[in-house]
């Protein structure tokens, strides 16, 4: 049974048919899923969710999918780690870490909004789906169509590094390297979209799509008791993941799960591509296009779909937003690994970079809760870390030179602390 | 030449805001044009606009937008994450 009710314009307040539509023929704003929370807040408990599986389907009447849904089983329902050798490194007494690095089954955050997107897909008869992307959508998109026995294509950039492709062609999607800039893919894509009739997750399924992303919301607030931290940090790429969150506080509230309760919801990008914290800054809602230049290349998106919701939503939160630099990131990359054993890509080095600044701002309470956004894997990024790494000791197999090599290293150390 | 509508942002810069190019881009390309959006600020404009027009007349406009300094996408915007 679906509790969906329509979907709406996020601008203009037009209402449109449960359909795979994605802007609105009058304004062209965004479309957005309406429920009625009426009828949730009467069939849904915190006793019925606990009951359920440990994944994001546990939160069924608040997705856009009507039918049994058999995607993505195991996606989403990640750990919530209370970090609390971090949090003494960073002055936080209540610091918490809800690690997407560990998603089922490609590693980061795109696994629940995939899940959504591809159930729906199935559920509106599409035999192909596609995207663009270079790196978690495009995994995130293969592998689960793989699993649906959906046709699977996948747009790049041309250039884009070999691991990235067989990422996505290992399971049997076509990948397509496209000559030109992004600019020249972003327009083609949706010219692809128009045309093919394909179920293209983050365009024409994007209302969909972009309801998965409040299941890390949803989680938050169960692991920590049925309530809200006090702050949550969030990176900000297409800008889909902050306002859905906000969405996932505001409905827990709205069905009765959570008691009234705010939580104060914080962006983060990378100074290389911060066309968000530039506005908020400023005190804008035009966001200005920027060409990205960072090693975070997962949320290096120059123009956010969704970066005025972004806006909209910290500011309505009692939020701010931070950019740190790319030797920031990659200090708060090794720092998350060291302390929680932990380790993140760029965007979880953005998160966490971003949350030491606003702790050193004030802008965060050194006793209350914080949440901090890991939304994909290190693993798939080694390069990105990879030059700031000490390369390992060289010895010969004989126990007298490890000897001599762990004297040394503990002379070094005392030296060290001596300093 | 069968006439199409298509969809598209222009972002302005700063040093653009005050020059009529919607205008200048008509009298050039004979394009008709359907304003859906607007919004402006004193460091950018932001316009949704629909085009009609043959795609090759569609194609120089955007050309010329993009050469001046405007900055054009489709109304997805961004759509490679």
């Amino acid at each position: 049974m679906s509790y969906v009710t329509d979907l709406r314009c996020r601008e203009c307040g037009q209402i449109y048919p449960i359909e795979p539509l994605h802007v609105c023929e009058t304004c062209f704003g965004p479309l957005e899923v309406s429920y009625d929370y009426g009828r949730i807040r009467g069939a849904l408990s915190r006793s019925t969710i606990e009951s359920r599986p440990r994944n994001l389907w546990r939160y069924r009447e608040l997705l856009p999918v009507a039918q049994e849904v058999e995607m993505g089983p195991f996606s989403g329902f990640t750990p919530l780690l209370e970090a609390k050798r971090l949090g003494a490194e960073i002055g936080l007494k209540h610091l918490f870490l809800k690690d997407d690095t560990v998603n089922h089954p490609t590693l980061s955050y795109k696994d629940r909004v995939v899940s959504v997107a591809i159930a729906k897909a199935l559920e509106f008869g599409f035999d192909t789906v596609s995207c663009a992307s270079t790196g978690n959508l495009a995994t995130a998109v293969a592998a689960h169509a793989a699993r649906a026995g959906l046709r699977c294509f996948i747009f790049m950039p041309d250039g884009v590094e070999q691991g990235k492709v067989v990422g996505s062609t290992i399971y049997g999607a076509q990948v397509i390297s496209i000559r030109g800039n992004y600019d020249d893919v972003n327009r083609l894509c949706s010219e692809i979209a128009d045309k093919y009739g394909w179920a293209f997750v983050n365009i024409n399924l994007r209302p969909y799509y972009t309801e998965g992303a409040k299941t890390f919301g949803f989680e938050v607030a169960e692991q920590l008791g049925w309530r809200l931290p006090d702050h949550i940090v969030l990176p900000t790429a297409g800008g889909t993941i902050l306002p859905k969150v906000a969405k996932a506080f505001r409905e827990l509230r709205e069905v009765g799960l959570v008691e009234d309760g705010a939580a104060r919801i914080y962006c983060a990008q990378a100074a290389g591509s911060a066309p968000v914290i530039r506005a908020l800054h400023k005190g804008s809602d035009l966001i200005e296009p920027v060409k990205p230049d960072t090693i975070a290349k997962s949320i290096a998106i120059g123009n956010p779909a969704d970066g005025f919701y972004v806006l909209r939503a910290v500011r309505e939160s009692g939020g701010w937003g931070e950019a740190v630099s790319d030797d920031e990131i990659v200090a708060a990359i090794r720092l998350l690994a060291r302390t929680e054993g932990v380790f993140a890509e760029p965007a979880g080095g953005t998160t966490l970079g971003v949350a030491i600044k606003l702790v050193e701002q004030g802008r965060i309470a050194r006793d209350e809760t914080v949440v901090v956004s890991i939304t994909g894997n290190g693993y798939k990024t080694i390069e990105a870390v990879a030059g700031s790494i000490e390369q390992p000791f060289l010895i010969e197999a004989r126990l007298k030179d490890f000897d001599a090599l762990f004297e040394r290293l503990l002379n070094g150390k005392r030296r060290r602390a001596r300093g | 030449m069968e006439r199409v509508f298509e969809r598209y942002y222009l972002s302005y810069p700063r040093s653009l805001i005050r020059e009529p190019l919607l205008y200048r881009l008509v009298k050039t390309f004979d394009l008709a044009f359907n304003i859906r959006g607007a919004s402006v600020s004193e460091d950018m404009g932001l316009v949704a606009i629909e085009f009609e027009g043959t795609s090759a007349q569609i194609e120089r406009a955007l050309q010329w937008l993009r050469e001046i300094g405007v900055t054009v996408e489709p109304i997805e915007k961004n759509v490679i994450e």
